[in-house]
């Protein structure tokens, strides 16, 4: 043990240890120079004897290099010391392949570092592995909102064995209003939960408690007292991380009662996404409503199959007593991946994308080691000569992808760390788990991992073709590597037709992503969103009664009716791609009883004023559109979409039936008459098919706390119109947040991850076609200047330029002809495994295959005829007289 | 005619020497190879290929200890002390080596 410190230390300060041996030995020389000239012989002889009688100085410094550095070590950093040399010295070819190199790693340890933080990364909670998120589906295709009961939330902890807790919590569909206590107002995420909810994530407060069973327990009356956990990040941003603050009371805008702070929660809960406050949701017992969105954590040791079996006979026991609830299931889903949602199937998409820009920057780099070993197959045999074993040079040889790699994985790296962050800039920290990337010490060791892979790769092929090679030839030769060029030039091609090849997968990759984000844009989605501002507003206080809500609604409408000028301006309770929490009622057409065996169905309801339709561009098909005559006391109307009469009414003229709506069953005071039929509007995402909708009057239903005013101006300039209505709002109620997006943008951003998805592949594709043409010009290129002396001689003996021009195109045109075939065929392959993932995509699209292969064939091309011209335009004679 | 290794030195022996000659004091190299020469009447002449090795072998070990200091005629010289554990290996070598001399005294006196 102290002798390895010892040798470490040496090692440390190696040089000095160097310089004091020299200081030593000639010091011995000269006492040894000095003992002759004491004999009687002259100073010259003396030290000429004394260096004969000491020997050779520079072996007594390896012996005792020796002594100190385990033997193995030593030729290491002798490997490596000739090996940057070599890298060194081939200056261009090393430039290349390090840039290849960091291009491949780079991307590689970027997606990886995001595909890291977004799926391998276990949730931050308390045995995560335990969570589940829970909601409902009908099987017949009914629409639910998918969210759960008190009665189903119930049915599922009364199985103690398999369930260990179940928790609601209740994502409120509005923000709410925070009043800081200088009195200005500033928007908050406040969300409900139910009973046990902090106790199942099972982390420890930050300060406080969490809230109590009875704090859940429902009350008579609205002025239940409300306590509220603030987030960590919140108790840090608006309350100066108070130490003091529980007990403290907040204002809420829109709450009706004293609100009182309890708790501050663990930084590292999150559930729903960006929650500010959290509130104890009050839940009736064994209610049917299905409300609630629902964790689980399973007994320890239970599986998801174990609890399915479990649940469906759970539910069919309810269905029993509630007849809509005939043909509802239970879906369970790891937390994880309930957070992540389709982010998962995008970015193993891009990351296998990846994989094969890495394999095919490996490719590249193996070849360019391969052309430029023809012209090391001197100093290879000099050294095989000098009795260095086969796997000496070898390792020689490794050591040299070994520095390469490294090279290309520490400029890799910090391309990563670029990329990721702008991969964040354009959008993807909206994504969930996105908020950071880190490129921690779990990436850097998966970036090291992939290096050593890469060495490898790159390595072995070059250094077992050269270690390989039989010296005596070469030797003999003078020079000239006439056997060694045929067998590198076979390897080269196939590597050639492995670039190809891939190259297609990934232009083929892009075109594909490219295609389905064009779809998605040309899709209609049943509304114009260009032109158009969407101004989110929000009751600042409770009303002390409806009709004075609803006049307080409609001043608010007029208000920026007249603020905004000559423009159509309507008030709805969603708009497209903004809310999550969409209610659905089920419908009872009039003349067809109640039956939950028949179809009975669901439609989504949106209430808007009568402008709507106008100011939001959706087509009338049949019918009217609602008018301002449709008051609360007139006939109750609605208008349906396409969809609905599709679903529910595909026999009838639907402007001559009426139904109710209600929820579990159809209310019949809520029957309507249908007067119009619209086109369908895409609500959820621009990818999802429309659902059967039906708009009711806002003034037949009741304003909402929360309403989107849309405005649409003819003159099609709705930034221009932002302050007017701003300074209108305020003027007319200075308590109320309001908040201003242009429509489209609302639209692009529901379009993030395609657009992500998208930019990546593009980027992958033309980083593949500039590796592929790189690599095949280069592949071409060594292969011309082997053959510059058969060249010459062909031309001294008569063959035209053409002649050499086409001699060379063969060459290429297989190889190109092999490649396309066997990059189409894999493209084929890999596009059905992801075709599912992907908006509107086919595999087998001729349209994308073709603009592939025409793309990746033309760059081939070129790569082929520039060293095909140059090697045609060979002088002869100069080229012999050169040999 | 040159200096050369001491013919085929026994394994280890020549640690032994190196150690027993520091038993009297500190001494510089060339003073070691001068001293196991002139005592051994010139049948031991150990080279400088030979002799550094082995005494950074004996310092890797710790068995000896070096420190840079002055040569009778003024120079920089370094400096080779045994060290206490340098000592205790003195006398196992010593036993060692006296066991392997009898015993091939002992093989060389069968007639």
């Amino acid at each position: 043990m102290r002798s390895l410190l010892r040798q470490l230390w040496y090692l440390l300060r190696w040089r000095r240890a160097e310089t004091d041996l020299d200081e030593e030995l000639r010091f011995h020389r000269d006492m040894k120079t000095r003992e002759f000239h004491e004999t009687g012989i002259d100073p010259a002889e003396a030290r000429r004897r004394a260096r004969l009688a000491l020997g050779n100085t520079s072996l007594t410094h390896d012996q005792v290099r020796d002594v100190w550095i385990p033997h193995g070590v030593q030729g290491i950093s002798q490997d490596l010391r000739y090996a940057v040399r070599q890298v060194v010295k081939a200056r261009f070819v090393s430039g290349a392949a390090i840039a290849t190199l960091a291009i491949g790693i780079g991307a590689i340890t970027a997606i990886f570092s995001t595909v890291d933080a977004v799926l391998l990364r276990p949730l931050p909670y308390s045995r995560p592995n335990e969570l589940l998120d829970v909601h409902t589906r009908m099987t017949d295709g009914r629409l639910t909102t998918g969210r759960l009961s008190t009665l189903e939330i119930e049915a599922l902890t009364n199985r103690q064995d398999l369930v260990a807790a179940a928790a609601a919590y209740v994502p409120q569909p509005f923000d709410a209003t925070l009043i800081r206590s200088d009195g200005t107002p500033i928007n908050a995420k406040i969300d409900g939960v139910g009973d046990g909810f902090f106790n199942l994530l099972g982390l420890p407060m930050t300060l406080g408690r969490a809230f109590t069973h009875d704090e859940h327990i429902s009350v008579k009356g609205p002025q239940a007292p409300i306590s509220i956990v603030l987030s960590y990040r919140i108790w840090r941003e608006e309350f100066a991380a108070d130490p003091s603050i529980i007990g403290r009371q907040i204002r809420l805008a829109e709450a009706p009662a004293s609100t009182t702070i309890v708790g501050v929660a663990n930084p590292a809960v999150d559930i729903p996404q960006g929650t500010d406050f959290w509130f104890n949701s009050r839940m009736r017992p064994s209610a049917n409503t299905h409300d609630f969105n629902t964790l689980l954590r399973l007994q320890p040791g239970v599986t998801i199959q174990q609890l399915e079996g479990a649940a469906a006979a759970a539910m069919a026991n309810l269905a029993r007593v509630e007849a809509s609830d005939v043909g509802r299931g239970y879906v369970f889903r790891p937390l994880l991946i309930s957070i992540v949602g389709d982010l998962r199937s995008t970015l193993l998409l891009v990351l296998g994308a990846t994989a094969l820009l890495l394999v095919l920057a490996c490719v590249n780099v193996s070849n360019l080691l391969l052309a430029r070993s023809g012209s090391r197959m001197r100093e290879i045999a000099v050294r095989s000569a000098l009795g260095a074993s086969r796997g000496r040079v070898m390792r020689q040889l490794l050591t040299e992808s070994v520095v390469l790699a490294a090279a290309g994985g520490v400029l890799g790296l910090g391309l990563a760390y670029s990329a990721v962050r702008l991969l964040l800039a354009i959008g993807a920290s909206q994504m969930p788990r996105l908020q950071s990337v880190p490129l921690d010490t779990r990436v850097v060791l998966f970036t090291a991992a992939v290096l050593i892979a890469t060495a490898l790769v790159i390595g072995l092929i070059p250094a077992w073709r050269l270690a390989g090679a039989d010296i005596r030839p070469l030797l003999n030769a003078g020079g000239r590597t006439s056997s060694g060029g045929r067998t590198t030039a076979r390897l080269m091609s196939g590597m050639a037709v492995a670039q190809i090849a891939l190259t297609i997968a990934l232009v083929a990759g892009a075109g594909w992503l490219l295609k389905s984000f064009v779809r998605l844009q040309t899709t209609d989605l049943g509304f114009v969103p260009d032109g158009r501002l969407v101004v989110e507003v929000r009751a600042p206080r409770r009303f002390a009664s409806r009709a004075e809500m609803i006049a307080w609604s409609r001043e608010r409408l007029e208000r920026v009716k007249a603020a905004a000028g000559d423009a159509i301006v309507a008030e709805a309770a969603t708009f497209p791609f903004s809310t999550d929490r969409d209610g659905s009622l089920n419908v009872e057409v009039l003349g067809h009883p109640f039956d939950p065996n028949r179809q009975m169905t669901g439609g989504r309801v949106r209430t808007v004023s009568p402008e709507f339709f106008r100011a939001m561009g959706v087509k009338l098909l049949a019918g009217r559109l609602l008018s301002s005559d449709d008051r609360q006391d007139s006939p109750r109307v609605v208008v349906v979409n396409q969809e609905f009469v599709r679903r529910f009414l595909p026999d009838v003229d639907p402007l001559t039936q009426s139904f109710a709506y209600g929820y579990p069953r159809a209310d019949p005071k809520t029957m309507s008459r249908i007067v119009g039929v619209v086109a369908d509007v895409r609500y959820k995402s621009p990818a999802l098919p429309a659902e059967p909708t039906y708009y009711v009057p806002d003034e037949q239903w009741g304003p909402d706390l929360q309403e989107t005013i849309i405005v649409a101006p003819r003159d099609g300039r709705a930034e221009s119109r932002i302050s007017a209505i701003r300074a209108e709002l305020k003027r007319f109620d200075p308590a109320m947040i309001v908040t201003f997006t242009p429509a489209d943008e609302i639209v692009a951003n529901a379009e993030t991850r395609q657009r992500l998805g998208m930019t990546l592949m593009l980027l992958f594709g033309l980083t593949a076609l500039v590796l592929a043409a790189v690599g095949i010009y280069g592949l071409l290129a060594y292969v011309a200047s082997e053959r510059r002396r058969e060249i010459a001689t062909r031309k001294a003996l008569g063959a035209s330029e053409r002649d050499v021009f086409w001699m060379m195109i063969r060459a290429g045109e297989r190889l190109g002809a092999i490649g396309l075939l066997v990059g189409v065929a894999s493209a084929y392959v890999g596009g059905r495994l992801v075709a599912d993932s992907v908006f509107a995509m086919r595999a087998a699209d001729p349209a994308v295959l073709g603009a592939a292969t025409v793309i990746v064939a033309c760059v081939t091309a070129l790569a082929i005829l520039i060293p095909a011209i140059s090697a045609s335009r060979i002088d002869a004679l100069r080229a012999l007289r050169s040999e | 005619m040159g200096e050369r290794d001491s013919p085929e030195l026994l394994r280890g022996t020549l640690d032994l020497l190196i150690l027993k000659t520091l038993v009297s004091g500190p001494r510089h190299g060339y003073a070691i190879a001068h001293h196991l020469r002139t005592t051994s009447d010139d049948v031991l002449q150990v080279g400088e290929s030979s002799l550094y090795p082995a005494l950074q072998r004996l310092l890797l070990r710790g068995w000896v200890k070096a420190h840079w200091g002055t040569s009778e005629n003024n120079r920089r010289a370094r400096y080779y002390t045994l060290s206490a554990s340098g000592r205790k290996q003195l006398e196992t070598e010593r036993t060692e080596f006296d066991r392997i001399v009898v015993a091939i005294h002992k093989v060389l006196a069968i007639p």
